[in-house]
């Protein structure tokens, strides 16, 4: 995903928006590269608007009539863990698994730029499920969406290796059968930071009416019958709502975040709209 | 409007079997989703219909149904014209001179047997049915189409105007098979001419059928025309020229005619002899007349009422250029060798004696240098001849060797120079070991007796012979070798060889060397049509079949004018042509040949049609995944949805 110029150029520009209090665990065992507010003081430079006056140098300022900010180390925790959806509903388009495996990559590369030990885990069938490091982060470029096997068939059968302490973000659509609030709790439970990313195709977010189809699970391969008219619109955004509500719900009983994008926006266009709106991301 | 196919309406029983198969198996088309049960199964409906509903006109039926209804069309190929019984008629036309005859009636009118042809040919292709198609053929040294092929009926007779048959007699064989190739197996065949051929001739195709619209002609012709300036005197003295004729009656009847010369004077024309000539009957005249010099060209008309044929009955010619060779002889006042070269240069023409520094030719002693000594000229021009002794030292003379009228003389048969050259009974005396690089000619035994030097610019040949031990010099061979070196010189001049020739001779002439450093094409302008000429120091010009004057052109620089006359006796010769019709000895098959409908363009469209048709069924049909989801879209209905 290095070599991914939106990958690239969105690493240059943002870093994680990780907790200033993690919801659970210890905190501060890694020094990040980047500022934050740790106690290591790293450098100075001058105050722009904007900056936490809370870091103003007031006697530097009164030695030098110039407004100094103090930069401090960030501080995060050591593990990342990046669950990422490879079922096929993530493939519906180019556009949705190309968003999927680049936020998957770029969530890697900046923990990994914070030198935490970040670990890419596509959700497929193989028992024990893959971790991959920064060193494999590469395979993500051409990641084939085929498992047929959901985010919350494998949580619930305990197959996602899930690690204490460690940040948690998850990418996926939840376009399959879930209790949110049980696949949240799981999921949240014992991680310092949860963040659940729902990936969306366009058509998935707004559907337009067709007319008669047939229409096919690209996982189960059930198929229907349907006429997709406004009527059967309105119904499927109905039930997509009360799904997205549930996840917001329950992400905000385990503290964690919940942002839903749309693949066909484009990296940039979600990384500055939608992540950096729910504070996931920030600009370094 | 009828179909080609109709059995192609067949497959108009794809219509109610395609309305059956929507009505009772409702196919929508396929459409991937993600999250298959957010879409409720109350929306569901009944996937294969067993019961009796009204048929739903979706997308996906009116495309088939339209697509099977152009297949049906396309495969039954309507068409509006009814080309039953359409014929392909390839007709061959006798592209001969005697085609240009005139038929003489007692009534006098005139009308030629090309004219003749054509009236025939139009009515035949008047009769042709709808829907046939004409190709015309004319014969010649190389057959031409001149209409097609598979032209309409209409413009065929259009397109003879132009046709003007000049051809020498040729072989048709060329033609008959271009024409039994494009006829292929269904085509008819058709063979205007003016004479039937032989009825036991094994070339004539036997599905051909001929026509012949010849009748036997008197007819006055030129066959041959020769002008020569000065005579053959070799001193070039009488700057006059003659004119030599040779004129045939070939009527059954004694002929009275005039023939006249004209030579072109400004705007205007100058009679330059006019003669009233009876000939008898198959009476070959014999004609010539002294002509004044420098009058460029002459027009010599033979003007009869019982000339049928007026393209042999006039030749036009241009006057020669003189190409006397320049000829130096170096050789010893006194030498028998000199004494025998004279005496043979004075029975040849086209020579003037000249100083060795600006001869063409120069013959001398072969124990001399001749190269070494260039008199201002380009040294590669020149030609050379030297007659030994080789050595003329005493010792070398002694050691010589005489070969008697018993040896074997191996000759370069190829070489222009030994032309005609037999060596009969010659004892070739004074033979000397050669030193230096050459070309072997005449050889006996490993001793070289004719050689061109090599290394040499120019062509320098030398002669290892001592005349005076030998009777070459008593023998025929002597002036032949000399005529022969002559000739060729004559021929490396720069110009035309000849200002004269009959049609379909080859013409020839060697360029000076400014044309021939020159770039680009030269340009041939005469005949019908002018043409381009590839530039080289020998240029060949051939396949000049229509008579006239040429003239080649360097740009605007005039390199040679030259005349191109029709002399062919048996085109003249009007006595046996024979009208009539002669049927095809195999009857052939027309049934089979189809005519390219007029209207493919339609069923062209209709498979375009057809094809674009299950495109649109199947990108209807396809699973789907939503690929037309842009980004621009996706950008608006965002920006949309927060506003």
């Amino acid at each position: 995903m290095r070599h991914d110029s939106e990958v690239r150029r969105a690493v240059d520009t943002y870093q994680l928006g990780l907790l200033r209090v993690p919801a659970s665990g210890r905190a501060g065992e890694l020094l990040g590269r980047g500022t934050g507010s740790s106690l290591e003081f790293q450098e100075y430079r001058e105050y722009t608007p904007g900056d936490d006056i809370r870091h103003l140098d007031w006697a530097a300022y009164g030695r030098s009539d110039t407004l100094m900010v103090r930069l401090y180390r960030e501080e995060i925790s050591p593990r990342t863990e990046i669950l990422m959806d490879a079922s096929a509903s993530m493939a519906s388009t180019e556009a949705k698994s190309l968003v999927t495996r680049q936020l998957s990559g770029l969530f890697a590369l900046l923990a990994g730029g914070l030198g935490g030990m970040p670990a890419v885990i596509p959700l497929t069938a193989d028992h024990p499920l893959q971790r991959m490091g920064l060193d494999q982060v590469e395979r993500l470029a051409d990641w084939p969406f085929e498992s047929g096997s959901s985010l919350a068939e494998l949580v619930a059968e305990g197959s996602v290796p899930l690690k204490p302490r460690s940040v948690r973000i998850v990418v996926s659509d939840f376009l399959y059968p879930l209790d949110p609030d049980t696949l949240i709790r799981q999921l949240a439970s014992d991680a310092s930071t949860l963040w659940v990313v729902q990936v969306l195709s366009g058509w998935e977010a707004r559907p337009e009416p067709v007319g008669g189809r047939r229409l096919v699970d690209n996982e189960s391969a059930a198929e229907a019958d349907l006429v997709i008219n406004q009527s059967a619109i309105a119904d499927y955004l109905d039930r997509l709502r009360r799904l997205q509500r549930g996840l917001i719900r329950a992400c905000r009983r385990a503290e964690a975040s919940f942002v839903t994008v749309e693949a066909e926006a484009g990296l940039s266009e979600v990384c500055r709209d939608d992540l950096c709106g729910a504070g996931l991301l920030r600009v370094a | 409007m009828s179909f080609a196919n109709p059995w192609g309406l067949l497959a108009l029983a794809a219509l109610p079997a395609i309305a059956a198969i929507h009505l009772f198996h409702r196919r929508y088309p396929r459409l991937e989703v993600s999250g298959l049960h957010l879409w409720g199964v109350a929306q569901m409906t009944h996937t294969p219909g067993r019961r009796r509903e009204r048929l739903p006109l979706t997308s996906s039926l009116l495309l088939e149904l339209l697509a099977a209804l152009v297949l049906a069309l396309a495969l039954a190929r309507p068409q509006v014209d009814a080309t039953d019984g359409a014929v392909h008629l390839v007709v061959v036309l006798d592209g001969s001179a005697s085609m240009s005859a005139r038929r003489l009636t007692a009534a006098g009118t005139e009308k030629t047997f090309r004219s003749l042809a054509i009236e025939a040919l139009d009515e035949r292709v008047a009769a042709l049915p709808t829907g046939s198609v004409v190709t015309l053929i004319e014969s010649g040294r190389r057959p031409v189409l001149i209409f097609g092929p598979q032209g309409h009926p209409s413009a065929a007779i259009g397109a003879l105007e132009g046709w003007l048959p000049e051809s020498v007699a040729h072989d048709l064989l060329p033609s008959w098979s271009l024409a039994d190739q494009l006829a292929a197996e269904s085509g008819e065949l058709l063979f205007v001419t003016d004479n039937l051929p032989d009825e036991n001739m094994l070339t004539v195709p036997g599905r051909m059928e001929i026509l012949s619209v010849g009748e036997p002609q008197p007819n006055l012709a030129i066959t041959a025309a020769r002008w020569v300036i000065g005579g053959d005197d070799s001193t070039g003295a009488d700057p006059a020229g003659k004119v030599h004729l040779r004129i045939v009656n070939l009527g059954p009847a004694r002929a009275e005619a005039t023939l006249t010369a004209e030579s072109p004077d400004g705007e205007t024309t100058r009679e330059v002899f006019s003669r009233t000539l009876t000939l008898a009957p198959r009476e070959v005249m014999p004609f010539e007349a002294t002509i004044p010099a420098s009058i460029g060209q002459l027009d010599v008309r033979v003007v009869s009422d019982r000339d049928a044929l007026g393209l042999d009955s006039r030749v036009r010619l241009v006057e020669p250029t003189p190409r006397r060779v320049k000829i130096a002889v170096t050789l010893e006042t006194e030498s028998v060798a000199r004494q025998q070269v004279m005496r043979a240069l004075v029975a040849l023409p086209g020579w003037t004696p000249s100083a060795s520094d600006d001869a063409d030719l120069v013959i001398g002693p072969a124990s001399v240098d001749l190269v070494a000594p260039d008199g201002g000229r380009g040294r590669d021009e020149r030609w050379f001849l030297g007659i030994g002794p080789v050595d003329e030292s005493p010792a070398a003379r002694e050691s010589s060797v005489d070969l008697s009228d018993r040896s074997v003389f191996v000759l370069e048969r190829r070489h222009a120079l030994l032309e005609g050259v037999v060596l009969g009974g010659v004892i070739w005396g004074g033979v000397q070991p050669l030193d230096f690089g050459f070309t072997p000619l005449i050889s006996s035994g490993q001793r070289a007796l004719l050689v061109q030097r090599t290394g040499q610019p120019g062509n320098h040949y030398v002669m290892n012979i001592d005349l005076a031990r030998s009777n070459f010099t008593d023998t025929p061979d002597w002036p032949i070798l000399l005529s022969n070196l002559l000739e060729s010189c004559r021929d490396a001049m720069p110009g035309p060889r000849r200002t004269n020739y009959r049609v379909a001779e080859n013409v020839r002439f060697r360029l000076d060397q400014q044309a021939s450093d020159g770039e680009g094409m030269l340009s041939l302008v005469g005949g019908h049509r002018p043409r381009h000429v590839a530039r080289a120091p020998n240029v060949d010009i051939a396949g000049l079949v229509h008579p006239g004057i040429y003239t080649l052109k360097d740009g605007d620089r005039q390199l040679a004018r030259f005349a191109v006359n029709f002399q062919d006796i048996d085109e003249s010769a009007l006595g046996g042509l024979v009208a009539g019709e002669r049927a095809a000895s195999v009857s052939g098959d027309s049934s089979g040949f189809e005519v390219d409908s007029p209207y493919t363009w339609l069923i062209l469209l209709a498979i375009v049609v057809v094809i674009g048709l299950a495109l649109g069924d199947w990108q209807v049909l396809r699973g789907g995944r939503i690929e037309a989801w842009s980004l621009r879209d996706s950008r608006a209905r965002r920006g949309g949805a927060r506003a």
